[in-house]
């Protein structure tokens, strides 16, 4: 179930491996207009379309509805997912983060090294590698003078606890199977010329059925069958299939698993709560580059211990950021275009995410009817936003002998799942097995964000796709 | 296999030779002030007899013509297949008379089914070469100036991953413009600093911004004052587009990145 980063790794290992596997995706494509979106209206970051469209996050038309209440997650029933619209970092978990997994980051290493040969990995050998192995497979996108400069400069301050390192991204990177960064500024309104990887269509891989929502799992006799709806409304049952894997993000997961009986309709989902803070920069870093990427260029990790704090990615200035601001301070909109840009030149812009234990949590809970719930737990948003705040004046600390001033007073908390970092409602070695398989099930796994024991701070993907490999892997062993 | 090297006394020329050599390919070194074979600006002698050629001769004393021409006599006197040892500073803006001449012989390198290799700084254990000039300047000078505030970049080459590149084409005679160096750029102030750190010195560095260097290159070339280091400083002035970086072919060696060699 499901065609995004985790299905389509699991889908491709299986496959390699011998097996024969039918995937099923909701596939809402750009032409089904009468899905309701999902895009995320009160956000003050812009949610980034696909090419315009934004048809990653429509709702399917039919079935099970999602409701939610002062929290935001973001789910996608299109094929490929969220990745279609992702930032493409691609960092593993450092392994004092997962510390109290029932997994280690030795289980993790030939998953991670798996997907480095099928995803474009760009990246350099930079201090990030002291705590994050360099699963890189491209050359580096490279950085522009002012990202350059700054990273320069952390490297010579040799903070302790600030690691930086140049960004790790899932982009073709140099003209290799395809042409190559042209440089254009174009990353955050969907790559032109496709240079950012997105989880390869499936059909042709597997026997794809696209436009069905699977409904629930019924077991008999250790066969599983799937009941699923069309987009009409149409309910239809597949198949006997030995096992099956869910990788359809956390929230449709667990309405499946809720729905079939197998976990209890309530459960918390874990959350890496998201902010968003401009960062003046010295007029020493001089001017943007004519010619730049636009995606995260740098990563900061604040560590406490051992342990990463919140991770900071760093964005170069873009035109986009015009839009953004027009929406944090309306007032600007007064200002003639000229000097906005000229003001806004002068700023970097950080995008931080704290750990699952410093964020809001998330309750999600199945009524009679099969629709899901999805509202704030206790007072945990309140705290976040307090960490939050707490977080941006030490980064301002730390930068502030790196020329860079994190512009407090406009830091911008996103809603609990509005960072697309979630999961952790079936943890392995608690709710679920090391194999992804609910205490309640055999032959059931969960591939995606949901068996993840804890949520750390920065790039989720990368993990959650090496440890879908792992799973089919010990599986295979 | 036959492998005539020009510029065979540089200190890229005396590394490739020495891998060449270890491979068992017999090599003719061609090159070096007192070469009684051949020079550059004369055509490679008629009965020399050689699968490939690795060009690595430059004079910066030649003027853009005379460089040009013995590209030409070069090109003309030799069927064989031919590798162009050339530099990221030959890109389509530079304005330099190393970048400019280097940008010709490219051109005419690819055109006769040639391969050209687009080297950074190249570094290792050298004897000679730029960043060896910079480490004796490093540690000579207690004050140093950097043009354009330090802030053009450099990408950096290990003369090791360099000479299996050369190798590798010597061996599969691939055509194509290919890009010979790690793909992490580092300016020049970085640099600087990280080597004076290396050398155990505390030089002084004074940042001379883009206009006083521009304008020193004017006043310079108004009073036709002549010297290899200008035209060096002139090749700052415009660095190589990172559109026209990534349009280049990849290199088939993995090039080490010049912090390997400070962190691992």
């Amino acid at each position: 179930m499901g065609s995004g980063p985790s299905g389509w790794a699991a889908a491709q290992r299986l496959v390699e491996l011998g097996i024969e596997v039918d995937v099923f995706s909701a596939d809402v494509s750009p032409n089904d207009n009468s899905s309701e979106t999902h895009a995320p209206k009160n956000f003050k970051i812009n949610r980034k379309l696909f090419k315009g469209s934004d048809y990653p996050y429509r709702l399917f038309p039919t079935g099970p509805k999602i409701s939610q209440s002062e929290v935001e997650v973001v789910t996608s029933f299109a094929q490929s997912g969220l990745s279609l619209v992702w930032g493409a970092t691609m960092l593993p978990y450092q392994k004092h983060d997962i510390g109290n997994w029932c997994i280690t980051d030795v289980d993790l290493e030939s998953g991670y090294k798996w997907i480095c040969s099928k995803v474009p990995i760009a990246g350099d050998i930079d201090r990030l590698v002291g705590d994050f192995p360099p699963y890189i497979s491209h050359p580096p996108l490279l950085p522009s003078s002012r990202i350059l400069s700054f990273l320069e400069k952390a490297s010579k301050a040799n903070d302790k606890n600030l690691t930086t390192g140049a960004s790790r991204l899932a982009v073709y990177s140099v003209r290799q199977e395809k042409e190559g960064c042209l440089y254009c500024k174009q990353c955050l309104l969907g790559c032109p010329i496709d240079l950012i990887w997105k989880a390869p269509q499936i059909v042709g891989l597997a026997n794809y059925f696209g436009g069905l929502r699977v409904l629930s799992i019924n077991t008999m006799e250790k066969k599983h069958q799937l009941k699923v709806i069309s987009k009409d409304g149409n309910v239809f049952t597949f198949g006997s299939y030995e096992r099956v894997f869910l990788c359809s993000g956390p929230v449709e997961s667990f309405r499946v698993l809720s729905t079939s009986n197998f976990v209890s309709p309530n459960a918390v989902l874990l959350d890496s709560q998201t902010f968003f803070v401009p960062i003046l920069i010295s007029s020493k870093y001089g001017k943007p580059d004519l010619e730049a990427h636009t995606l995260s260029q740098a990563f900061c990790y604040l560590k406490e211990g051992l342990k990463t704090k919140s991770q900071l990615q760093i964005y170069d200035y873009s035109d986009d950021l015009i839009s953004r601001v027009y929406q944090i301070l309306p007032i600007t909109r007064i200002l003639p275009m000229w000097l906005l840009k000229k003001i806004l030149q002068r700023l970097f812009v950080g995008i931080g995410y704290l750990n699952d234990g410093d964020s809001a949590k998330i309750l999600m809970q199945l009524n009679k009817e099969g629709h899901v719930n999805l509202s704030l737990e206790g007072s945990s948003g309140k705290s976040a936003k307090m960490i939050v705040k707490s977080m941006v004046r030490l980064y301002r600390r730390k930068f502030y002998r790196l020329g860079l001033w994190p512009l407090t007073f406009l830091t911008q908390i996103a809603l609990p799942g509005q960072g697309v970092h979630c999961g952790g409602w079936l943890p392995m070695g608690f709710k679920s097995d090391r194999l992804g398989q609910p205490n309640a099930s055999q032959g059931i796994h969960v591939l995606d964000s949901s068996i993840l024991p804890s949520i750390p701070a920065g790039p989720i993907t990368f993990t959650v796709m090496a440890n879908a490999v792992r799973i089919i892997e010990e599986l295979y062993e | 296999m036959r492998v005539v090297v020009t510029g065979s006394t540089s200190a890229i020329g005396k590394k490739i030779i020495q891998l060449l050599k270890s491979k068992g390919m017999s090599v003719i070194e061609l090159g070096g002030k007192n070469s009684e074979l051949w020079r550059l600006g004369r055509p490679l002698p008629k009965d020399l007899q050689a699968d490939t050629l690795i060009h690595l001769a430059h004079d910066r004393k030649l003027s853009l013509e005379e460089n040009n021409t013995a590209i030409d006599l070069l090109v003309e006197s030799f069927k064989g297949y031919k590798i162009l040892i050339s530099s990221l500073s030959s890109h389509s803006k530079t304005e330099s008379k190393y970048g400019l001449s280097k940008r010709y012989a490219e051109e005419r390198f690819l055109e006769k089914n040639g391969v050209c290799l687009r080297v950074g700084l190249v570094y290792g254990t050298l004897t000679g070469g730029v960043y060896q000039t910079l480490r004796k300047s490093i540690s000579k000078f207690p004050v140093l100036p950097l043009p354009f505030d330090g802030k053009p970049r450099f990408f950096f080459s290990h003369i090791d991953d360099l000479t299996s590149e050369i190798l590798h084409f010597v061996q599969t005679k691939q055509r194509g413009l290919v890009f010979a160096a790690n793909y992490w750029p580092h300016s020049l102030r970085d640099i600087v600093e990280r080597l004076a750190q290396d050398l155990g010195r505390n030089c002084y560095l004074i940042g001379v911004n883009t206009a006083t260097t521009r304008l020193l290159l004017k006043v310079t070339k108004l009073l036709g004052i002549k010297v290899a280091l200008l035209d060096s400083l002139k090749s700052l002035e415009h660095e190589i587009s990172n559109s026209e970086l990534g349009a280049l072919q990849i290199p088939n060696t993995r090039f080490r990145s010049f912090n390997e060699e400070l962190w691992i």
